[in-house]
C-alpha cells in the first residue's frame, strides 16, 4: 500500500540526501581511512540507511503525484491488475525463492531493478504540473542514483562483479496508447518503487546481520564468497 | 451543336425510358429514384457516422432536386435515434454524403441506416412520392467483441459545462458487475444491450491539468479514459494602473479562477493604427517603451495554456500616457522685409510631431536678443495653435530663439540670427528659370564656400494668394540639389524659390533664386493679327496682344506664326515643324522674341490665299490665335515688263536693224579698216622679190631721232606727180632731216633719214577724212628719190665716218600710203580709183637703191621687198 502524503517533500529532504551521499563517500577518502579497510559492513549500513531515506522520500512524492493523476489512482485501496506495466521490473517474488537466492544475485537484481526504475522516474517529469513537483522528482532521482552507486559499492566490497552493462536494457519508456494507461503505468512505477525499496531494506538488513555475525569468525571473509557461490 | 443537343436529349430520354425509375400509377407516370449503393462507416475521431449513397445516373443528368430521408437506429433496427431529411439538387460527378454526429460513441453499439428518396422538383410536381426504403446498412459496434472496454477509448476533449456520453462494454464478463466512475463519482447508466451500458456525464468541470478520469470498473479490473475539459475563460474588466509617460501596468481578472489552471493571455497594444502583441501567462502585464502623451488602445484575451480549447472574448480599454517635456527643437525659418526704419521679420515654425511634442503644446516662447549690445532679451509668447509671428527689428542683427512649451517643460530653443543688411546685400541675385516635372521641381545650387550649417529652400505653395502658405525645407551641408515636392503644386503656376545658406552662426545668406513650373501651360491670350505691305509674294504680319510673362501660365518665349495655304504650297527653309496638326499642309515660323510684333512672310505664291495665325507660345504650348486670310496680289513685274521693257526692246530691235542696214556706212565713219601692209597694192607695184618681211619697216625697232622739218616749196614744182594733188592743197614736199642725237645712236642705228613721198604736211597735219591720198601714176618715177634729198642723204652719211660705204650708198626710204581695199583686191591697180580712207598708213619701207630702181611690176600681189643684205640692219 502506498501511503498518501498530503504535503510534498521539502528541501530539507534534499539536503539530507546530499548529506547521506557525502557520508557514504567518506570511507573512500584515503585521509580518513586511517584504521585500515573496515570491510563491507559500513557500506551495507549506509546503503540500508539510504534505502530507508528513499522510502520516506517516495511516500511524499507518490502522494503528491497520485493526486495529480486523480481518482482512482489516489485511492488508498486502489490495486488494479498489473496489465499495462509489464516492462517494469517486478519486486514481487515468492518468499522461499527469494530466500534461496545468494547475496550476489540479490544484490545484482537490486542493482538492475533500480537502473530501470531510474529511467522511468525520469519520465514522470512530463506530468509534473508544478515546479515544486519537478523539484521533488529531481531530488528523488538524485537519491535513487546514489542508491545505485551504493549498491555497486557493496557489491565491490564483497567482491561481486557488477551486472554487465549490456544486460541493461537500452530503451526509454515508450508512450502509452492512451493517457489513462499512461497514468496506470505511472501508478505502477511508484508502487514497484515502493516494493523494491521495502525489499531492498530487508535485503540489506539481512546482509548487515550476516556480515556482523561473520565478522567474529576469522575465516569469514574467505569463506563467505565461497559459500555464496 | 444542335445535332449534339438533339443526340443528348434522345440519349437521356432513352435512359429515362429504359430505367426502372418510372412507376405507372393510373394514367400518370412518376419519377422515382430509390437509393443505391448505401455505405456506412465510422469516423472515430469526429464521432461521426459517415453515410454515402447514390441514385440512378439519369437523376444526376436531369439535375433533379431530391429529398432523402435518412433513418438511423441504434442497437436494434426499430430504435430510431435520428430521422433526417436531406435535401439536395443532384449534380453529375457529385456524390451523396452525410455525416451524422453521435453523442454516444459509435463503437458502443450497432447502428442501422436506411434511406428513401423523393423527387422534389418543380418540373415534376406529380413525382413527389417516396421511394421504397433502401436495404438497411449496419455499422457494427464493439459490444459483441467479447472484450471489456470503455468508449470513447481515446483522448477526449470537451468544453466545460458540456455533457459527455461514455459506454462500458462488459465483454465476456457479467454486465451487472460493471460500474462506471467519472473521477470519484459513480454514474448511473442506461443499458443499451446485454453487454453495453451508456453513461452520460453532464456539466463536466475542469478538475486538473492531467485531465479527468472516466473509467469502467469490474471488481479490480479497470478500463478508463482521460477527459480533458477545455475551458473558455471569461475576462473581467481590465484595469490600467501606474500610467506614466512611457509605461502602464495592465491587470485583469480571469473567470473562472482555477488555481490548477494555467492561462495564456494575449495583449494587443495599438495606437495610430500600429499594433504590438505581447503574450503572458500572468494576469498582469507592464507595458513599457510607450510614447508620451499618446492614446493607446489595449485589449486582452486568454486561453488555457495546456490543451487549448478556446480563446476568451477580447476585453479592451483605452488610456493615455502622461506628458513629458518636448524633445528636439522646432524647425524655424523667417522672411525679412524692409520697412521704414528697419525690417519686418516674419518668423515661421513647424509644430513638433507628437513623438517630440510629448504632450499638449501650450504656447511658444520667442526670445529676441540684439547682438553686439548690452544683453537685453525680449521674450514673448505665441499661442499654441500659431505657427508664425511678426517682429520689427532695427538695423542691427538680432538673435531670435523659439521654443515649444508644454505642461512639463520646453523644447530645445531653435536659434536664428536675422539682420536686414544681409538681406539687402543679395537683392541683385538673378533669378534662374528651372523646369519642373509632375513629380516636383528639381533645384540645384552651388555650395556656399566656407563652413556651413546647411541650406534652406523656401517658397510659397500658393504664390497667387494673399496667404501664400509659406514653406521651407532644410538640407544638410552636403546637399546641393533637391526635388521640391508639394501636394499643393499645380500646373501653370509659377513657383519662386529662394535658396539660402545657413552659417554656423545661424545667419542666413541668400544664395540663389529659382523660378519654375511643375508643368507649363499655354498662355491665356489671343494675339490679333493684321496684314501690311501686301505684295504678290510677301506681306508683313503685325499683331497686337496682351500676352505677358506674369502672371501667366508658362514662360512666355515668343510667337509662332502658322501659315497655311489654301491650295498646296511648300514651306521655306526658315520654317519649323512643317507638319501641322491634323496632317494639313502648312508652315510654322517661330519668333523667339516676345517684343517682336511684326513678321515679314516671304516666298508666297502670287494670287494665292493664305491663312495666318499668330500664337504666343510657352513650354506648355500655344495660346489662342486669330486667323486672318490673305490673298496675295498678281505679279507686278508683268505690268512693268508690258509697259517699260517691251517698248524698250522694240525700239532696241529697230535700232539694231537700222544699224545693221547702215553698218557699212557706220563702219566707214567710225572705224575704218586698218590697211594691211602685206596686202598693200604698193607691193605689187614695186615687184619685190625675196622676203617681203624684209621690205617692211618695223617701226618698233627704230629709235626716233630729232626730226627737223624744212619746207621747200620749189621741190613740189619739180615733181610731176604732184600735179595730181588737189589744187588748193599744199604742194610743198616735206624734207625730214634726221639729226643723230648721239654718237652711240649713230653707231647702232643704220637709219639716218628717209623721204616720205606719200605725205604732205597738210595732209599729215590734218588727218581728216576729206584728204585724198595721192597715188603715183608712174611707179618707177615715184620711187626715185629727188636729187636734193639724195644729196642731203649723202651728206649725212658722209658725216658718219664709221658707217660702211656700201651700206651708205644702198639705203633709201620709201613710204607710201596704201589704200586699205587694195590688199583685198589683188587685181586692183594703182590707177584704179580707190575709195578714200580716213586713216593714213605711215609705215615706211626700206629697200636698196639698186633694187628699188629695177623693181619689176610682176605679180598681182602687192608685197614689200627689201634687200637681203640689209636684213640685219633694217633701217
Amino acid at each position: 500500500m502506498l501511503p498518501v502524503a498530503g504535503e510534498p517533500a521539502g528541501d530539507s529532504w534534499g539536503m539530507l540526501a546530499c548529506l547521506c551521499t557525502v557520508l557514504w563517500h567518506l570511507p573512500a577518502v584515503p585521509a580518513l581511512n586511517r584504521t585500515g579497510d573496515p570491510g563491507p559492513g559500513p557500506s551495507i549500513q549506509k546503503t540500508y540507511d539510504l534505502t530507508r531515506y528513499l522510502e520516506h522520500q517516495l511516500r511524499s512524492l507518490a502522494g503528491t503525484y497520485l493526486n495529480y493523476l486523480g481518482p482512482p489512482f489516489n485511492e488508498p485501496d486502489f490495486n488494479p491488475p498489473r496489465l499495462s506495466a509489464e516492462a517494469l521490473p517486478s519486486a514481487t517474488v515468492d518468499f522461499d525463492v527469494w530466500r534461496s537466492l545468494n547475496d550476489h544475485l540479490r544484490l545484482a537484481q537490486n542493482y538492475q531493478a533500480y537502473s530501470h526504475l531510474l529511467c522511468y522516474v525520469r519520465g514522470l517529469d512530463r506530468h509534473a504540473a508544478t515546479a515544486e513537483l519537478r523539484r521533488s522528482l529531481a531530488h528523488f532521482c538524485t537519491s535513487l542514483q546514489g542508491l545505485l552507486g551504493s549498491i555497486a559499492g557493496v557489491m565491490a566490497a564483497l567482491g561481486y562483479p557488477l551486472p554487465p552493462q549490456g544486460a541493461e536494457p537500452a530503451w526509454a519508456p515508450s508512450p502509452s496508447p492512451s493517457d489513462f494507461l499512461q497514468k496506470m503505468e505511472d501508478f505502477w512505477l511508484l508502487k514497484e518503487l515502493q516494493t523494491w525499496l521495502w525489499r531492498s531494506a530487508k535485503d540489506f538488513t539481512w546482509l548487515k546481520k550476516k556480515m556482523h555475525s561473520s565478522a567474529a569468525a576469522v575465516t569469514l571473509r574467505l569463506e563467505a564468497p565461497a559459500s555464496d557461490l | 451543336m444542335a445535332l449534339l443537343l438533339t443526340l443528348q436529349t434522345v440519349f437521356l430520354l432513352a435512359l429515362v425510358n429504359f430505367s426502372t425509375c418510372r412507376i405507372s400509377k393510373g394514367s400518370f407516370e412518376y419519377l422515382v429514384y430509390p437509393t443505391e449503393s448505401l455505405n456506412v462507416s465510422i469516423h472515430s475521431d469526429e464521432q461521426c457516422l459517415d453515410i454515402q449513397w447514390a441514385v440512378h445516373l439519369s437523376a444526376y443528368m436531369w439535375n433533379l432536386k431530391m429529398i432523402f430521408q435518412i433513418d438511423i437506429s441504434r442497437t436494434t433496427q426499430n430504435n430510431t435515434v435520428e430521422n433526417k431529411n436531406y435535401t439536395t439538387t443532384l449534380k453529375p460527378n457529385e456524390s451523396l454524403q452525410w455525416c451524422w454526429h453521435s453523442a454516444l460513441p459509435l463503437e458502443c453499439t450497432s447502428h442501422f441506416v436506411k434511406i428513401r428518396s423523393m423527387v422534389d422538383d418543380e418540373r415534376y410536381p406529380e413525382s413527389r412520392i417516396w421511394s421504397p426504403w433502401s436495404p438497411v446498412m449496419e455499422s457494427e459496434g464493439q459490444d459483441s467483441s467479447g472484450q471489456f472496454r470503455i468508449f470513447p477509448a481515446d483522448i477526449i476533449y470537451a468544453e466545460e459545462g458540456s455533457s459527455v456520453t461514455f459506454c462500458c462494454i462488459s465483454g465476456a464478463y457479467f454486465h451487472e458487475k460493471i460500474r462506471f466512475f467519472y473521477e470519484d463519482k459513480a454514474i448511473q447508466g442506461i443499458k443499451l444491450s446485454s453487454h453495453t451500458t451508456m453513461y452520460e456525464v453532464n456539466n463536466v468541470r475542469f478538475v486538473r491539468k492531467q485531465g479527468s478520469n472516466a473509467f469502467c470498473r469490474m471488481d479490480s479490473v479497470i478500463k478508463g479514459v482521460v477527459l480533458y475539459v477545455g475551458v473558455q475563460p471569461q475576462l473581467g474588466e481590465i484595469s490600467i494602473e501606474n500610467v506614466s509617460a512611457t509605461e502602464a501596468t495592465l491587470t485583469w481578472k480571469i473567470i473562472p479562477n482555477h488555481k490548477k489552471l494555467i492561462f495564456l493571455c494575449q495583449i494587443e497594444v495599438s495606437h495610430d493604427g500600429k499594433g504590438i502583441e505581447y503574450n503572458t501567462s500572468n494576469s498582469e502585464f507592464t507595458l513599457s517603451g510607450l510614447q508620451t502623451y499618446t492614446v493607446y488602445s489595449v485589449r486582452v484575451r486568454c486561453c488555457t495554456a495546456d490543451h487549448f480549447w478556446k480563446w476568451s472574448e477580447w476585453s479592451g480599454k483605452n488610456f493615455t500616457t502622461k506628458e513629458a517635456a518636448p524633445s528636439g527643437a522646432l524647425n524655424i525659418w523667417r522672411i525679412v522685409e524692409p520697412v521704414s526704419g528697419g525690417y519686418n521679420v516674419k518668423i515661421f515654425w513647424k509644430s513638433l510631431p507628437p513623438s517630440q511634442a510629448n504632450g499638449k503644446i501650450l504656447n511658444y516662447s520667442i526670445a529676441m536678443e540684439p547682438l553686439g549690445e548690452v544683453p537685453k532679451v525680449d521674450i514673448s509668447f505665441s499661442e499654441s495653435d500659431s505657427n508664425s509671428t511678426e517682429k520689427f527689428i532695427d538695423h542691427q542683427p538680432y538673435r531670435i530663439s523659439i521654443a515649444a512649451i508644454n505642461s512639463v517643460g520646453s523644447s530645445t530653443p531653435s536659434v536664428i540670427v536675422v539682420s536686414g543688411s544681409a538681406e539687402n546685400s543679395t537683392q541683385n541675385i538673378k533669378e534662374d528659370r528651372v523646369n519642373g516635372t509632375r513629380d516636383g521641381i528639381y533645384l540645384s545650387w552651388k555650395p556656399k564656400p566656407g563652413e556651413t550649417e546647411g541650406y534652406v529652400v523656401d517658397w510659397c505653395n500658393y504664390p497667387r494668394d494673399a496667404i501664400c502658405d509659406f514653406q521651407w525645407k532644410k538640407f544638410s551641408p552636403n546637399t546641393t540639389s533637391a526635388t521640391i515636392r508639394s501636394a499643393a503644386f499645380q500646373s501653370g503656376v509659377r513657383y519662386n524659390f529662394r535658396i539660402y545658406g545657413l552659417s554656423t552662426k545661424h545667419e542666413a545668406y541668400l544664395l540663389e533664386k529659382k523660378t519654375g513650373y511643375t508643368q507649363e501651360l499655354a498662355l491665356d491670350c489671343k494675339p490679333e493679327v493684321t496684314v501690311d505691305n501686301l505684295a504678290s509674294t510677301s506681306l508683313t504680319l503685325i499683331w497686337k496682344d496682351n500676352c505677358t510673362d506674369e502672371p501667366q501660365y508658362g514662360f512666355f518665349k515668343g510667337y509662332r506664326i502658322y501659315v497655311k495655304p489654301e491650295v498646296g504650297g511648300s514651306c521655306d527653309a526658315e520654317t519649323e515643324n512643317p507638319a501641322f496638326p491634323g496632317n494639313t499642309v502648312g508652315c510654322i515660323y517661330t519668333v523667339p522674341d516676345t517684343k517682336q510684333k511684326t513678321f515679314n512672310v516671304k516666298k508666297l505664291q502670287p494670287n494665292s490665299t493664305y491663312s495666318f495665325e499668330v500664337k504666343a507660345y510657352t513650354g506648355g504650348g500655344d495660346s489662342l490665335g486669330s486667323i486672318i486670310k490673305v490673298t496675295t496680289g498678281t505679279h507686278e513685274n508683268t505690268n512693268l515688263m508690258m509697259t517699260i521693257i517691251f517698248p524698250m526692246a522694240f525700239f532696241s530691235l529697230l535700232l539694231i536693224i537700222g544699224l545693221n542696214l547702215k553698218i557699212q556706212w557706220v563702219k566707214e565713219k567710225c572705224f575704218p579698216d586698218i590697211p594691211d601692209p602685206y596686202k598693200s597694192s604698193v607691193l605689187s607695184l614695186m615687184k619685190f622679190k625675196g622676203n617681203i618681211h624684209q621690205a617692211i619697216l618695223n617701226t618698233s625697232d627704230c629709235i626716233p631721232d630729232t626730226i627737223e622739218v624744212v619746207n621747200k616749196p620749189e621741190i613740189s614744182k619739180t615733181q610731176g606727180s604732184r600735179t595730181l594733188l588737189m589744187g588748193n592743197e599744199i604742194t610743198t614736199p616735206a624734207y625730214l632731216y634726221l639729226l643723230p642725237t648721239g654718237k652711240e645712236a649713230l653707231d647702232s642705228q643704220a637709219c639716218i633719214c628717209f623721204e616720205n613721198f606719200t605725205y604732205r604736211q597738210a595732209a599729215s597735219d590734218s588727218g581728216s577724212c576729206s584728204q585724198h591720198p595721192m597715188i603715183p601714176t608712174d611707179p618707177a618715177r615715184s620711187v626715185e628719190p629727188p636729187e636734193h634729198l639724195l644729196k642731203v642723204e649723202r651728206d649725212y652719211i658722209g658725216s658718219l665716218g664709221n658707217i660702211p660705204a656700201g651700206e651708205e650708198a644702198s639705203l633709201n626710204y620709201v613710204s607710201q600710203l596704201a589704200p586699205t581695199m587694195s590688199g583685198d583686191k589683188g587685181s586692183s591697180f594703182p590707177d584704179l580709183p580707190e575709195p578714200a580712207h580716213c586713216s593714213e598708213y605711215k609705215m615706211q619701207m626700206v629697200m636698196p637703191t639698186g633694187v628699188a630702181l629695177s623693181l619689176p611690176l610682176e605679180g598681182d600681189r602687192p608685197i614689200s621687198i627689201t634687200s637681203l643684205d640689209q636684213r640685219e640692219k633694217p633701217c
